[in-house]
């Protein structure tokens, strides 16, 4: 592999490879936020690389014992370090480790451990109430899940709205993360997950000023994708995984056999239609299918106007090994995500800070192009007054997208 | 935990481009705004020569009605309303006579009609009268059609133009689905739903009872010259118009689209089997029959005497002291808005003529573009028959009548004249879906192209203005409505 000569490209290596823990970093005072419970499989790192590139880094000492990269603290700094075979340093760059938030040592008001409830990915919170991948409780997970998989015993009950709203208040409270983000695990229902996470949404979007995304199953009935974003859901995410049929099938047979690639399609055209250009996203694992079908779906899911997100994920243990990916092989799919939705026009900007997947505009650096536009448009969302904006025009959005039946009648005059 | 659902009431996203629902969105506050920016440009501009203050104000809310009536931004009693608050409390009448004013008789004539022909549709009798036309005459393509549009004008004479549409339009929709007409491109379908939607406008204004306009322009003729019409006065004026409509309607309807089925037959058996399902008239069916018919032999011998409203109203009194009606049966069909609607415009057509302002507004419109009486009419009854075809025709009354009746002082025209050259062709919207409930309902049926409607139906409306002048030009003098030259 070539050493790393940007940001993503730093990630996609990260990612893959993790990185090692150098004593100087496990004498530090502030502890370092890491992925933790029972539901990690893989203890990772969230970083924060240059030009602002978030990558969640694996630090499973058994996983990353032969990663080249090492993390050290140097008197205020925090340095990676990337080493060559002979131990030659090829890459010494500062970077930003974010601190783990403080909420995650407190406790609800029933007594339940923030953590439990809630984990910071990248400027998100990610919220999980019913606590369990339904994949997972019907023996189909998939194969490299290392969120869904394990035994979900000490969680036999969703959490209660009231204890959500605590743990957000307390890391919107300390500025642990900017967003919301709803995960459900149920695919068995007519609405696809939606209508349990339905009251998590509507008591957020009444105690917050945020923008809330939500990852959930398609649903068997378009109209609810279209209550999703009535109700208040900003960006939405039906996660395809891979493009091709057989891989999906061999390595998600949950996704493949109760729901099935084509429902997956179709309600991400439907979403498309219905949620703000570049809020409609699904993550494509690189790798675990032929990369000329991860283009292929990146071409597909572009040409529907969804946003492909790469991810590279390590594999759990228990899956079995895998080849490590070739930076080099993985370029060229990372350029064609950047191009391809350069091309249909779709907008970058909210796909931002996810620390487990390459968005398209931090793809832009293996396309070459700078992209100066959407990371301008991008960057000034991290202010307070461009996020304001943001937010003030996602409502205004759907205050002129969202009609009831009634006022559609009222409308016409009929 | 018990996890509640979310609602589950109906959501549409609108998908179409944000500019084009932004632009949709705004239009409503632009034309409120619009008529607030014209009321005050009227009330504050420097008084013109002939008009009073109280004329310069009533003619101000004359025009925030105006836009607000021919836009319909907001609902057209509400715009009504906005009138009743507004002559008051800007001085054009006192409070005691606007609301004198909204008690006036037309309103209450109207709210018997309604009552009346609620009663028929409630017991079932107008759709007996309907499906026994059609049974007894209706064996042929040629005599159904005939039958459809002959009988929608016949039932209009008794009953609101749109009660009758509202009524035969599930009827016409199954005789064109047992035909198996296909949607596109059949003559017939095209004719038959023609045939309900002008049937029922031309019946329309044969009467005081085919809608609500006539009345409206009698109440307003009364409020500010103390003339009126008896039933039979008005029938007399208006049937020339309406038997020319229906023989030029006729001629129309057949030869844009020439019948091109051979055979009936299916329908002919779907309306022996509605027959059939009917059964027998039964006594409650009588008796509405028999008070229906006795209040039209009252109105149109007793008319002048007793006055139309109370014979109305004693006809609903007669109706509920033999209980063949309840008030929440009659609840779902009166149209209670619309009583708002006329008592405000008669309200403010009132306050037009007493405060001068009708006669200014006529001074510098009609009266610069007609020199005669009859180019007078020529030209109220062109600008009426064109506005209704977009307009609400009520809305078209309420907004001509003022400046009809202050042409009418100023060309020396008998008042009375006016009433029916506003008021008829105001009822005559052949072109367009939204002229009126009867052609958009029409057009719901999926059987007509909005091109079958616009060229024969501008014939028709072509017709329809010739017949009003050639009417008010050589019969209404014979009847002693003198227009003069």
């Amino acid at each position: 592999m070539r050493p790393a000569t940007h940001s993503a490209y730093l990630k996609l290596e990260l990612a893959e490879r993790g990185l090692v823990l150098d004593p100087s970093v496990r004498i530090h005072s502030a502890p370092f936020r890491l992925s933790t419970g029972a539901d990690a499989v893989a203890r990772s790192l969230d970083l924060v690389l240059p030009q602002g590139v978030w990558v969640s880094a694996p630090v499973e000492e058994r996983a990353t014992a032969g990663s080249p990269f090492r993390l050290l603290v140097d008197g205020d700094r925090v340095v990676l370090v990337r080493r060559d075979p002979d131990g030659v340093e090829t890459l010494r760059v500062e970077v930003r480790a974010v601190p783990q938030p403080r909420f995650y040592e407190r406790h609800t008001t029933r007594g339940t451990p923030m953590w439990r409830v809630a984990a910071v990915h990248g400027s998100h919170l990610l919220i999980n109430p019913a606590g369990a991948c339904g994949f997972s409780l019907r023996g189909t997970p998939c194969r490299f899940c290392v969120e869904g998989a394990p035994a979900t015993a000490e969680r036999d009950a969703a959490a209660p709205v009231e204890e959500v709203l605590e743990v957000v208040r307390a890391a919107f409270d300390e500025g642990a993360a900017e967003f919301v983000y709803f995960n459900s695990g149920f695919f068995d229902a007519e609405d696809g997950g939606m209508g349990f996470l339905a009251p998590y949404v509507e008591a957020v979007r009444r105690h917050f000023d945020t923008l809330i995304a939500t990852q959930v199953h398609p649903p068997r009935d378009n109209r609810w994708i279209d209550r999703t974003y009535a109700m208040g859901v900003d960006a939405l995410s039906y996660n395809l995984e891979m493009f091709d049929e057989d891989a999906l099938k061999r390595h998600c047979v949950g996704r493949a056999r109760y729901i099935g690639r084509e429902r997956y399609l179709e309600a991400l055209a439907r979403a498309a239609e219905v949620f703000p250009s570049g809020t409609v996203w699904t993550d494509l694992v690189v790798g675990l299918e032929p990369l000329q079908s991860t283009m292929r779906g990146i071409d597909a899911l572009a040409a529907m106007a969804v946003v492909p997100v790469v991810s590279v994920f390590r594999t759990p243990e228990a899956v079995g090994p895998r080849a490590s990916l070739d930076g080099a092989e993985v370029a060229p799919v990372l350029a064609r995500l950047y191009r391809a939705v350069k091309e249909r026009r779709i907008n970058m900007g909210w796909m931002r800070d996810l620390s487990l997947g390459i968005t398209p505009l931090e793809a832009r650096h293996f396309a070459g192009d700078g992209a100066r536009l959407a990371v301008a448009v991008q960057r000034l969302t991290r202010f307070r007054l461009g996020a304001l904006a943001a937010r003030s025009l996602a409502r205004f959005r759907r205050r002129l997208r969202v009609r009831t039946v009634g006022e559609s009648f009222d409308a016409s005059h009929v | 935990m018990a996890v509640p659902q979310p609602s589950r009431a109906e959501i549409l996203i609108d998908t179409r481009p944000l500019w084009r629902i932004l632009a949709e969105r705004t239009y409503r506050p632009i034309l409120l705004s619009t008529g607030l920016v014209v009321y005050l440009m009227v009330r504050t501009m420097p008084q013109p020569e002939g008009l009073s203050p109280a004329g310069q104000n009533a003619l101000a809310i004359f025009a925030l009605c105006l836009v607000y009536w021919v836009t319909s931004v907001l609902p057209l009693m509400v715009t009504s309303l906005l009138a009743i608050v507004l002559l008051p409390t800007t001085g054009v009448i006192s409070a005691k006579e606007t609301y004198a004013l909204f008690g006036n008789e037309a309103v209450f004539f109207i709210l018997g009609a309604f009552i009346l022909a609620a009663a028929l549709i409630k017991c079932g009798l107008s759709s007996r009268i309907a499906i026994t036309i059609l049974r007894r005459f209706g064996h042929t393509p040629r005599t159904l059609l005939l039958s459809l549009f002959l009988m929608n004008a016949f039932m209009s004479f008794f009953m609101s133009e749109h009660a009758v549409a509202a009524m035969t339009f599930p009827i016409t929709l199954e005789i064109a689905r047992v035909l198996r007409l296909p949607r596109e491109g059949s003559n017939y379908a095209r004719a038959l739903f023609l045939a309900m939607a002008w049937g029922t406008q031309i019946g329309g204004i044969a009467t005081l009872l085919g809608g609500g306009r006539a009345p409206l322009a009698i109440g307003m003729l009364r409020e500010t010259s103390g003339q009126s019409y008896s039933f039979a006065e008005w029938t007399l004026a208006a049937w020339p118009i309406v038997a020319i409509l229906l023989v030029v309607g006729w001629q129309v309807i057949v030869r844009f689209f020439p019948i091109d089925i051979d055979s009936v037959r299916d329908a002919d058996a779907v309306i022996a089997q509605k027959l059939l399902r009917m059964g027998r008239p039964s006594v409650r069916e009588k008796s509405i029959g028999l008070v229906m018919l006795a209040t039209l032999v009252a109105w149109i011998v007793g008319g002048e005497e007793f006055g139309l409203a109370n014979i109305a109203l004693a006809g609903v009194v007669v109706i509920f002291l033999l209980r063949l009606l309840t008030w929440p049966d009659l609840e779902q069909y009166v149209n209670w808005g619309i009583l708002l609607m006329y008592g405000g415009a008669i309200a403010l057509g009132a306050a037009m003529t007493r405060s001068g302002a009708s006669g200014w507004v006529a001074s510098v419109t009609v009266s610069r573009w007609a020199q005669t009486p009859l180019q007078v009419l020529a030209v109220i009854s062109a600008i009426g028959i064109l506005l209704t075809e977009a307009m609400s025709h009520s809305a078209v009354v309420a907004l001509l009548m003022p400046v009809a009746i202050g042409i009418a002082q100023q060309f020396g025209i008998d008042p009375r004249v006016m009433a029916p050259a506003v008021a008829l062709p105001a009822g005559l919207a052949f072109t367009l879906p939204v002229g009126t409930p009867g052609n958009a309902m029409a057009y719901s049926s999926g059987y007509l192209r909005l091109r079958d409607m616009l060229v024969p139906g501008f014939v028709l409306v072509a017709a329809a203005w010739l017949a009003f002048m050639a009417t008010a030009t050589w019969y209404w003098p014979l009847i002693g409505l003198g227009v003069g030259r």
